[in-house]
């Protein structure tokens, strides 16, 4: 085969474009940190990297979706708790009010307590979480207890975050549950303040105690229920947390370079294009006519 | 009887001849990086010899060698490398302009990015989950509105994308129609201008470099075939599709006809008959594939975009026509549009937030969510032909890869068999300057031995014409 020096140029330059094109590819995966910087770059592994990626943004979003979840139950935990307390207060008093001993001017302050109390507990039972009603079901915007202490929010309502893929979770407690699931604990506060003025205390020692104790227990079992959605919320938590870990993880080793792999075959490149230059340095130059004399 | 200075006549025929080497080698070297050149040699051959009695046979004439002279300046040349070369350079044609709009189409998809319709369509959904959480929330419904309006304007300015590259690829298909002609027009004259001269038995070496480079960069473009037919005196007939496109002298045109029922896009016709020429290969097939299959085709990218966001907003409207708004209005529709397009927020959610429904029922306003959750809850289900909408994102956009990780690979090998074949033809028709350079040396030497010998033809005569007769002076 006859060699020609064009043959030798084109050769030498198409080997050097090559060279060069690795180069650039590796310096560009370096300086992004990337592997796949377009589909064509290794489209299997772009449909794992594109599919990671939406699982961490959802990942971070029911994230997101359970600390709502979990800062509205702590809410209503907290309502719950100041409404046992003030009904755990309550609960002396008719002790005390029961007492056949006691003056009839004492029963009427204690009388002006209990009232009090059925105020404050009107203001638990209409508690606010980032302006919505938490008690009143769907209806969010108006009072669920009007001053007499009538329910009118929604009696069945769910309202519902998702959690995960499919995963509901119900976060709120309605009104009608807590405060007059088998007990009207506002007629009950009424009842009493009635039964104290009259000095009704048979009532009071009998039917009354034992109504407030069913009312306390009732609100210990709904703080019950929201204790364990606030577990299983925790549990969901540190599970979405592990897998955006996880994910994120996975996410890194599909797209991202090896930084130690890259920079050896950067440098083995480089010896490559130096070799080659090297070499289109020989072949180049010299011709016959360096030689004739 | 030989004559006397027939001697000097074989000189001077070998002084010219190896002159005319020498001026071939100048024209070699000369032309050593011209592009298409093929390198000539000059063929030495014997003049017709000289028929002479001799003395010592007299019956039988012997025979005197009378010199040498050029017979023809050959050019060097593989026909059959050609046809290879041009074969491969047609594919080379073809999977260049394929590689080169896949790359473009990768660039319109953007992926993997923050920015591409896959991050719109998550942040979207994020919103939707907002809104299923704070339904009676202002804030949360102008954030779903203006996260729907990001959506698409995605679509939108991804369709407009493709508009725009297919209408740059019709641009490309009537320029290369308008480079085929000129080619084609040039080939017919340098094939006038070649028989011409070889039907007087010369041989036109340089112009039919020219023309052999003219044909290299038609079969870029077309799929050719060259034939040279023997009688035609070095006219070559070169044809497209099994239709003639020169001819001797003539070149048959092809035309950018429009075609209104494909975009007023222009189709590849003959000029004469308008009838579509027949493609097999080249960039002009490749853009033509390009512009009608894989951008607007059935399975197109922008059918597969189409459908997207028809799944999208049907799937979107009959969930959010079965909601409530935060007014009690109920039937509304989202989305508007049948395609990528024409995607657009509805009117009436784009004038009235409270419109946009999130509730599943009146008595659950306002703080009931689920039909928000509802719509978010599509992202996760599968409602085009089975997949879900993330599935179908990336499915399309794995498969744009493939395909231009295909077209890629392609153009690579491509390269390689052409550099292979360019070798190939280089080491026939190459200029090797070493080559020349002792050829160069050969016919110097040649030449300065033709001179000493008139030299000593010269003597001789001298001393026949000027030294005889003086005997007894």
């Amino acid at each position: 085969m006859r060699i020609t020096n064009s043959m030798l140029i084109n050769n030498f330059r198409r080997n050097l474009n090559v060279n060069l094109a690795e180069m650039e590819r590796l310096q560009d995966q370096m300086s992004s940190g990337k592997k796949i910087k377009r589909p064509s770059d290794d489209p299997v592994n772009l449909v794992s990297a594109l599919r990671l990626r939406t699982t961490i943004t959802e990942t971070e979003k029911y994230v997101a979706n359970v600390n709502a979840a979990l800062s509205w139950l702590e809410t209503t935990d907290v309502a719950l708790g100041q409404a046992g307390d003030l009904l755990q207060r309550v609960r002396e008093l008719v002790v005390q009010g029961a007492n056949d001993s006691l003056p009839q001017t004492s029963r009427q302050a204690i009388a002006a307590e209990v009232r009090q109390i059925k105020e404050q507990l009107l203001q638990v039972a209409n508690t606010v979480h980032d302006g919505r009603y938490i008690f009143g079901g769907y209806k969010t915007l108006t009072p669920p207890f009007d001053a007499a202490g009538n329910y009118t929010g929604d009696g069945v309502a769910d309202l519902q975050y998702e959690i995960g893929p499919g995963i509901k979770m119900t976060v709120n407690i309605t009104g009608d549950d807590v405060f007059k699931n088998a007990i009207d604990v506002f007629q009950l506060l009424d009842d009493i303040v009635n039964d104290l003025n009259t000095a009704n205390t048979a009532n009071l020692s009998g039917v009354r105690l034992g109504a407030v104790d069913r009312a306390i227990d009732n609100i210990l079992q709904v703080r019950a229920d929201v204790g364990a959605r606030v577990n299983r919320l925790e549990l969901t938590r540190n599970r979405l947390e592990e897998t955006r870990i996880n994910v994120s993880d996975l996410l890194s080793r599909t797209e991202d370079v090896d930084m130690a792999e890259i920079i050896t075959r950067l440098q083995m490149q480089e010896n490559v294009y130096r070799a080659a230059l090297a070499a289109g340095a020989r072949i180049i130059q010299p011709t016959l006519a360096d030689f004739l004399r | 009887m030989i004559n006397t200075f027939f001697g000097l006549e074989i000189g001077r025929k070998a002084l010219q001849a190896q002159q005319r080497a020498l001026e071939v080698t100048a024209h070699n070297i000369a032309n050593a990086n011209t592009e298409g050149y093929t390198r000539q040699q000059a063929v030495f051959s014997t003049t017709t010899p000289y028929s002479l009695p001799a003395f010592n046979r007299p019956l039988i004439a012997g025979q005197v060698g009378t010199g040498v002279y050029i017979q023809e300046i050959r050019r060097l040349r593989d026909s059959f490398i050609d046809a290879q070369f041009r074969k491969e350079t047609t594919a080379t044609g073809y999977w260049e302009v394929k590689e080169d709009v896949l790359n473009k189409l990768e660039a319109i998809i953007n992926e993997p990015s923050d920015v591409g319709l896959r991050s719109v369509w998550d942040q979207f959904w994020q919103a939707l989950q907002d809104l299923s959480m704070q339904p009676e929330s202002g804030a949360v419904r102008a954030l779903v509105r203006q996260r729907a309006l990001a959506l698409t304007d995605t679509f939108n300015h991804l369709d407009r994308q493709l508009t725009d590259l297919a209408a740059d690829l019709d641009s490309a298909v009537r320029v290369k129609i308008e480079e085929i002609n000129n080619l084609a027009s040039q080939i017919a004259e340098l094939n006038g201008q070649i028989v011409k001269i070889e039907v007087s038995g010369d041989k036109a070496n340089d112009l039919r470099d020219k023309r052999d480079l003219l044909i290299d960069q038609l079969a870029r473009l077309v799929n050719v075939e060259v034939v040279e037919p023997p009688d035609q005196h070095g006219a070559v007939v070169i044809s497209v599709g099994g239709r003639v496109l020169v001819m001797n002298q003539q070149a048959y045109a092809l035309k950018a006809l429009d075609n209104a029922g494909n975009f007023g896009y222009a189709d590849v016709v003959w000029a004469d008959n308008l009838q579509p020429v027949f493609l097999s290969g080249g960039s002009l097939k490749a853009l033509l594939e390009m512009r009608d299959g894989e951008i607007n085709g059935p399975g197109g990218f922008r059918a597969l975009l189409d459908n997207l966001a028809a799944s999208l907003i049907s799937a979107f409207n009959t969930i959010h026509a079965a909601g409530f708004g935060l007014d009690g209005s109920t039937g509304n529709n989202f989305f508007t549009g049948t395609d990528a397009g024409d995607i657009a927020l509805d009117p009436v959610i784009l004038a009235n937030l409270d419109k946009i429904a999130a509730a599943s029922s009146l008595a659950g306003l306002p703080g009931d969510g689920s039909n928000a959750l509802r719509l978010a809850q599509l992202k996760h289900q599968p409602v085009i032909g089975g997949d879900t909408f993330d599935d179908y994102m990336r499915g399309f956009t794995a498969q744009l890869g493939v395909k231009s990780q295909g077209a890629k690979r392609m153009v690579a090998n491509q390269e390689l068999l052409l550099a292979e074949l360019t070798n190939r033809r280089q080491a026939v028709s190459g200029v090797s300057i070493d080559e020349e350079m002792t050829n160069m040396i050969r016919f110097q030497h040649a030449y300065n031995a033709a001179a000493r010998l008139i030299t000593a033809m010269d003597e001789m005569l001298d001393t026949l014409i000027n030294r005889l007769g003086l005997a007894g002076r």
